[in-house]
């Protein structure tokens, strides 16, 4: 601190007060925590301490002397912000601010500011005390625990989102282990998540390895794609449909109780295949009667008229009506639908391709069934793979005019697989791929099944089902 | 017509539910100097009925009848006569129907738009092994 000038002291006064300045100033140089120096009227620096030269990193030779506006951003200098310091601290007596400041290497840091005008006793201002505080760490602590607010908010926020839905919800690492589980999770795996978090997802949940949802799932995780799921769950014995999600942490899952939906479908279908076997059964008692009548009393008539004018005439009309009874007979067999559920399952599928072959006039059915099909009855699931080769086998006959179609059924990796190719005219990407593969899509979805139709004009198509199997179906 | 030709006659029943099928079927076999049609049923029941107090040769049958399939008919029919033929005329042509009338024990099966002469060629056939 510079000494002041107090003119009428005596001399032994003089020689108290300069030892009590210099015991001061010792103390304030001493000081390594806050900066405190002083500026005279104007701004320039003429004291400094250690503390001082520790925070802004300027010796006390080279900053004597300088503006203390060489401590500010240059924004700050630009608004002229030192001077407007001095000038309140001037009226008001001091002026207090937390702001940002420069070091001498550039760097900046947060300082607490203490600036207080120093006046004699004429009344003169001569100059500034400023005390400085690096405050850095203090707001560091508390931007931290803004932002930690901000993210403790957002996750509520989430989290209320991921409570309220509808759909059963959880999120798992990249080491599958679970770090969310929702209430409506907790509903349907009728499992609080207490137990669950933190836990390696399929350690948990064991019967789902293997299943469809957890094929398309782990699908999800390597690929890095977006996939869907429906499937009985082994867990909670509902049907369920969903779908994962990658995300940074890991994946996403969602889904869905659609136990209703599936009960509504399954009574349309039964609906809707008894009406179709309503149909072949009135078509096949009626109209394919009469034709096979009209035929043989056609034939009849031509028997009795051997030789003549008019057994030329009839032989038209009985061609006519015997191609028309071919085709009446084989709708009629196209829309009669086995009941395969307790049959053995290479049975139905062998059944399905001799029926085929029969109606098949131009094309040649092959079947091929692979080792390790069960022979055994396949339930559900053997009905609605035979039907899907069934409606397969129809298209490629009917509309394809392939003279080669194969049939082959084997078994990969627990999955049941089936497919059918012909050498067809195909359809295409313009091509409508039309109700039967609607159909086919809706029966493997059924069983938990994937189907994949692969067609391309003039080159055939191939209809592929995968299908899997519950482990330990014997052979 | 011979006592002899009489006597050797074949003797065929039709089982069909399709009545103009049946009368067609009747006028055609009846015309022919070397069968006897003794028999014309519409049901299994009626079939089953008439074949036990009739010594056959020869059964036409239909596969799909109201009251059951033709081919369940096959060993009752056997049970009565015992070197019986039987010749199933199919409409439908289902693998299922056929698959079952031929382990029945059905001697021919015929598609129901088969030429009339080949019809009454089998059932001749069949009437002479």
């Amino acid at each position: 601190m510079q000494p002041s000038d107090f003119g009428g002291a005596s001399g032994r006064t003089r020689a108290v007060l300069r030892q009590s300045e210099e015991r001061f100033r010792l103390l304030v140089e001493g000081v390594k925590d806050y900066a405190i120096f002083m500026l005279d009227p104007h701004g320039y620096i003429t004291t400094w301490n250690e503390g001082a030269r520790r925070i802004k990193g300027y010796e006390a030779e080279e900053i004597m002397g300088e503006h203390f506006s060489i401590f500010y951003t240059d924004e700050d200098v630009e608004r002229g912000h030192p001077e407007e310091e001095l000038r309140f601290a001037a009226a008001e007596g001091s002026y207090e601010e937390e702001g940002l400041r420069v070091r001498k290497d550039g760097s900046t840091f947060w300082a607490s500011v203490l600036i207080t005008a120093l006046w004699d006793e004429e009344g003169e201002l001569r100059g500034f005390a400023k005390v400085t505080r690096d405050i850095t760490a203090r707001k560091e602590a508390e931007e931290r625990e803004r932002l930690l607010d901000q993210e403790r908010a957002a996750l509520e926020k989430t989290t209320d989102i991921l409570e309220s839905i509808s759909d059963a919800f959880y999120a798992v690492d990249g080491e599958w282990c679970l770090t969310y589980v929702n209430i409506k999770a907790e509903e349907l795996w009728g499992r609080p998540r207490e137990e669950l978090l933190g836990k390696d997802l399929w350690e948990e949940f064991p019967e789902e390895v293997g299943s469809e949802p957890y094929r398309q799932i782990r699908r999800a995780m390597e690929e890095g794609i977006t996939t869907e799921f429906t499937a009985l769950s082994p867990v909670s014995g509902a049907w369920v449909a969903g779908r994962a999600y990658p995300s940074r942490e890991g994946l996403s899952v969602y889904f869905r109780d659609v136990t209703e939906r599936k009960r509504a479908e399954e009574a349309l279908r039964r609906v809707r295949e008894a009406e179709r076997r309503r149909i072949a059964r009135d078509l096949h008692d009626g109209p394919l009667q009469d034709f096979s009548y009209t035929a043989a009393a056609l034939g009849m008539v031509m028997l009795q008229s051997e030789d003549t004018e008019l057994e030329e005439r009839l032989q038209a009309a009985v061609a006519a009506v015997r191609h028309g009874a071919q085709r009446l007979r084989e709708v009629v067999n196209d829309l009669r639908i086995e009941d395969g559920e307790d049959r053995p399952f290479t049975e139905v599928v062998e059944s399905v391709v001799r029926r085929n072959r029969i109606l098949a006039r131009d094309a040649e059915v092959s079947l091929e069934v692979g080792e390790g099909v069960p022979r055994t009855p396949l339930g559900e699931k053997g009905t609605q793979v035979s039907r899907v080769i069934q409606e397969a086998l129809t298209n490629a006959r009917r509309h394809s005019g392939a003279r080669r179609i194969s049939v082959g059924v084997r078994m990969e990796g627990g999955d049941l697989r089936a497919e059918v190719t012909d050498d067809g005219a195909g359809f295409g990407t313009d091509g409508s791929p039309g109700v039967g593969f609607a159909s086919m899509r809706e029966r493997a979805a059924l069983v938990g099944g994937h189907l994949e139709i692969e067609s391309e004009e003039g080159r055939g198509t191939s209809v592929r089902l995968r299908v899997p199997l519950p482990q330990g179906i014997p052979e | 017509m011979t006592a002899e030709a009489q006597a050797r006659r074949t003797r065929v029943m039709i089982v069909e539910d399709h009545a103009d099928f049946r009368d067609l079927m009747g006028v055609l076999l009846s015309n022919q100097p070397d069968i006897k049609l003794i028999a014309q049923a519409g049901s299994l029941a009626e079939a089953r009925d008439q074949a036990a107090r009739l010594e056959l040769d020869v059964a036409v049958l239909d596969l799909g009848l109201p009251d059951g399939s033709g081919a369940d008919l096959i060993s009752d029919l056997r049970r009565a006569s015992g070197d019986v033929r039987v010749m199933v005329l199919s409409a439908s042509l289902d693998p299922e129907g056929i698959e079952k009338a031929r382990r029945a024990g059905a001697d021919e099966i015929l598609d129901k738009l088969t030429p009339l002469d080949e019809v009454l060629a089998t059932v001749r056939r069949l009437g002479n092994a």
